[in-house]
């Protein structure tokens, strides 16, 4: 059952084009991303959602109802601003009732409440403080405590990681995804990186240019790109005008660019054997990055740079020599459309699809 | 992302934080009354007057000269303050000494003190008995009720703008680029002439302009130490007050008119340097 | 090098100190000295004379007038200016801090234009028997205007500073505009609204030129404190002028004892 499902939505600000013809629906329970470049339109989404925002034209629905004349405060949302936006001038535990106070929920009720929420956010002991005597997680937590606290049945959250140091960020992000499954909301997030919505979203929406660019699940969405923005957006790619050199791939010749991802690449050492040696091309390594789990290895494969990678299991490689790369999935742009190539020699194989 | 909160909808739609349209009618409907129908009077007064008339007013000789006690005074008493405003701010930014503080919160005192006080002040300190005016004589130098005491009483009024323009400004400046300088072999006042000055400047040139602006228009500490004497230390201000003490209501609107044009042309040349020198920051 | 420097900060240091010792120091210390050196006694007996507690009351009075007008107007004027956008913001920041910039006596002037008789106006004032010239609401009229930016000033860029996320989630919580404004946004503001308060009254209550043009000088009824000052002078009672100028000077010492307290929070 969708929950929230925005019906062409158009948005501008003066002569700036915020958001064009958006449509998507969100299922119940599900935790979403808007993913997109700074500047695509996803924060201007999500403040209509709220009701921060009202669009030009379109529809919002929530829980069935257009709620388009409805302000926000009446719409069932809980909202995580950007910087948190925690009331300065109020304790945590001030913080977190405010909304109870609003709907008139009895005293003893409010404290109970909000003793459960600091324990829920492990802050237990914390409410007397304020907001400046709290570390950057910390305060997160609060604004994520003060949104659930009157129940929304769906929260919304701008950039919850972003004003936080990358240490911090990566626990707060198991912990972010664990805390809103097991409280089954509906939330949507809006972030810039895409690993932080591959790792912590069900599904993706990507925007660009206040476009909808692709939805999908994490996995579809970068395996199978509808789109070059999408293409380009996920991996870190290697972008040429041709695949010439390439062993193995048809010939396609209308396309503008070719993208390799190098997890659709492999590289194998002279001596190595291996079954798809002619498939391969040869190539010299110019570089080896060592990255802990992993070395990242890039080869010149006559006139291109490929990047790939080897694991530590296996036997590293050296700059200068020698070596096999074996790629097995191209990605060709056209305009704004996608084709994927794989290589057919390898098509059908169990090991590599 | 920018945040484009509140920007007006085609529909005028509800804004999330309230009391757009409330502030907004108190906002307008205050300004009308105490700024704008006021202001508006004078436009109107002043459009009764045919164009010879408001000529001949503002050219007589005596008005002529009143303009011209006031420009010049006000020019030389805000080039004083302009030097004087670095010295001071420079002194109260990079050096420490005892009662630093108590400099520091001095400066604001022609704020705080009413102008007739400090008027009154300054007069009889510098007549020929007076502690300053005997002092001076001995040199050979009157000052009360000459231009020379115009002028210091309008160094008194225009003391905080020029050091509180250039304070904040020398404050964030580092300290490196001195010590670069320094490296570099310079000399102190090749340093400030190069690196210090050009950094400075905008800030002094709005300290100044405003200080320029309120000596121009200075009535209550000017009177009492210029002795009003026609063709000699007549200011404008005063050449208002006493037509307005004739009831010549012409006259006294058509010298305003032009005052007023003046501190705006003064604002403006201001406000196309400080947009320039923002400009060229980025 | 060093040595030199030292030199050179001295030297600047007693330039500093020597300027103001003249220009704020000296002035200030003559009027004391002067209002003292006829005795204690005539000291009080000019601060208590009749028109001096009567020019002290109407100054009181202008003061509260311009304090409390200008508080409405400051609070509303920095709450519309900084948290929403619309045409013709820039026109009216413009035009509140016009009166910076006219010169006092031209303020009195335009007052005199707008409410004297040969204004459009002044009919019908006349019928409702209202009168603004030479009379206190003309002097606390000319004192708004002159202070009238003052409040303002000191707010919009503390709000603009804190930005409206707190106020966004408060109204998302809905929560009204006044305890919006009670409970999230004044604790922000509020030092920098005193110090508004403070440098407002301190222009009010020395107000000279604009009150000047418009106050008639009506001894006992339509003096304010500078304007007795500059009276009694005119009549060549100094000691007089110069204590009640004391006054003043306390008042201004106050003032920015007050201010620097203020600016430091």
């Amino acid at each position: 059952m969708d929950y929230v499902t925005l019906k062409n939505i158009n948005k501008t600000y003066g002569s700036y084009q915020a958001s064009t013809d958006v449509n998507f629906s969100i299922e119940k329970g599900k935790l979403v991303a808007l993913l997109g470049p700074s500047g695509s339109g996803k924060t201007t989404i999500l403040r209509m959602i709220a009701g921060l925002e009202k669009q030009d034209s379109g529809d919002i629905i929530i829980d069935g109802k257009v709620v388009n004349d409805l302000p926000g405060s009446k719409r069932g949302i809980g909202f995580v601003f950007q910087n948190y936006a925690l009331f300065r001038y109020m304790t945590v535990a001030e913080n977190i009732a405010t909304g109870l106070k609003i709907q008139k929920v009895p005293k003893k009720q409010i404290k109970e409440k909000v003793e459960e929420l600091l324990e829920l956010v492990s802050l237990k002991g914390l409410g007397d403080r304020y907001p400046s005597q709290l570390s950057g997680g910390q305060r997160q937590r609060v604004a994520f405590a003060r949104a659930i606290a009157p129940n929304p049945q769906l929260l919304l959250l701008d950039e919850p990681f972003a004003a936080i140091d990358a240490k911090v960020r990566q626990e707060l992000r198991s912990w972010l995804k664990e805390m809103i499954t097991n409280l089954g909301i509906t939330s949507i997030f809006v972030t810039h990186d895409q690993d932080e919505a591959i790792e912590v979203s069900d599904e993706i929406i990507l925007t660009n240019k206040g476009r909808i660019e692709q939805i999908g699940s994490p996995s579809d969405i970068y395996a199978n790109p509808r789109t070059s923005f999408t293409a380009n957006f996920f991996g870190h790619n290697a972008v040429f005008k041709d695949y010439k050199g390439l062993r193995s791939f048809e010939q396609v010749d209308d396309f503008d660019e070719v993208l390799i991802r190098p997890e659709f690449v492999r590289i194998y050492k002279e001596n190595e054997s291996q079954q798809f040696a002619a498939t391969s091309s040869p190539g010299k390594v110019v570089n080896v990055v060592f990255r802990g789990d992993y070395s990242e290895i890039t080869v010149k494969v006559g006139d291109k740079v490929i990047v790939g990678s080897r694991s530590m299991g296996e036997t590293p490689v050296s700059v200068g020599e020698d070596v096999y790369v074996l790629v097995y999935r191209l990605i060709l742009t056209k305009d704004n459309d996608v084709s994927i190539l794989d290589n057919y020699v390898l098509l059908g194989d169990e090991v590599f699809m | 992302m920018v945040s484009l909160t509140g920007y007006m909808n085609k529909k005028g739609q509800k804004r999330v934080i309230p009391g757009f349209g409330l502030t907004l009618g108190i906002t307008i409907s205050m300004l009308g009354i105490i700024v704008l129908i006021p202001l508006c009077s004078l436009v109107i007064y002043t459009a009764k007057l045919s164009p010879k008339q408001f000529i001949d007013i503002i050219t007589g000789k005596r008005v002529l000269y009143a303009y011209w006690v006031s420009f010049s005074t006000a020019f030389v008493a805000s080039l004083i303050n302009a030097v004087m405003g670095v010295i001071m701010a420079w002194v109260l930014v990079k050096y420490e000494f005892p009662g630093k503080k108590i400099m520091d919160g001095m400066i604001e005192l022609p704020f705080a003190l009413p102008t007739a006080v400090a008027g009154i002040a300054l007069t009889h300190l510098t007549t020929t008995d007076g502690w300053i005016g005997s002092l001076a004589d001995k040199a050979g130098i009157k000052i009360a009720y000459t231009k020379t005491g115009i002028i210091f009483a309008l160094v008194f009024v225009g003391i905080p703008f020029v050091v509180r323009s250039v304070q904040p400004v020398l404050t964030k400046m580092d300290n490196s680029y001195e010590e670069a300088m320094e490296i570099l072999g310079a000399t102190p006042f090749r340093t400030f002439r190069k690196v210090i000055f050009p950094e400075i400047f905008p800030a002094l040139f709005g300290g100044f302009t405003m200080a320029f602006a309120r000596c121009l228009g200075e009535y209550g500490s000017v009177v009492f130490i210029a002795g009003n004497k026609p063709f000699e230390t007549e200011i404008a201000p005063l050449m208002i007050m006493s037509k307005l003490q004739e009831f010549d209501y012409t006259a006294a609107t058509s010298i305003a008119l032009l005052m007023l044009i003046t501190a705006f042309v003064i604002l403006m040349i201001n406000s196309v340097i400080q947009y320039k020198a923002a400009k060229k920051a980025k | 090098m060093r040595k030199e420097n030292k030199l050179v900060k001295w030297i600047m240091i007693s330039i500093c100190a020597l300027f103001l010792f003249v220009m704020l120091v000296l002035p200030l210390g003559y009027i004391i000295y002067t209002s003292l050196s006829d005795g204690v006694k005539s000291f009080i007996s000019s601060v208590t004379d009749e028109y001096t507690i009567k020019a002290m009351k109407l100054t009181i009075i202008t003061t509260l007038w311009a304090v409390g007008i200008n508080t409405v107007f400051g609070l509303c004027a920095s709450w519309c200016l900084t948290r929403f956008d619309f045409k013709g913001k820039k026109v009216i920041s413009a035009l509140i801090d016009l009166p910076l910039t006219i010169s006092p006596v031209i303020a009195g002037l335009v007052f005199l234009l707008t409410y004297g008789r040969q204004s459009v106006l002044y009919p019908l004032l006349e019928k409702f028997g209202i009168s603004i010239i030479f009379a206190v609401p003309g002097v606390i009229i000319a004192t708004i205007f002159v202070t009238f930016p003052y409040i303002s000033r000191e707010i919009i860029p503390v709000l603009n500073s804190i930005g409206t996320d707190e106020e966004e989630a408060a109204a998302l919580m809905g929560m009204n505009g006044f305890e919006i404004f009670r409970k999230i946004t004044f604790p922000h503001i509020r030092w920098a609204f005193l110090f508004g308060v403070v440098l407002c009254s301190a222009r009010a209550m020395g107000e000279f030129g604009a009150v000047s043009v418009l106050s008639g000088h009506l001894k006992g009824l339509t003096n304010t404190l500078p304007l007795h000052v500059e009276m009694l002078y005119q009549g060549y009672d100094f000691t007089g002028a110069f204590a009640v100028s004391s006054l003043l000077i306390l008042m201004a010492v106050v003032i920015l004892i007050l201010r620097n307290i203020l600016e430091k929070k």
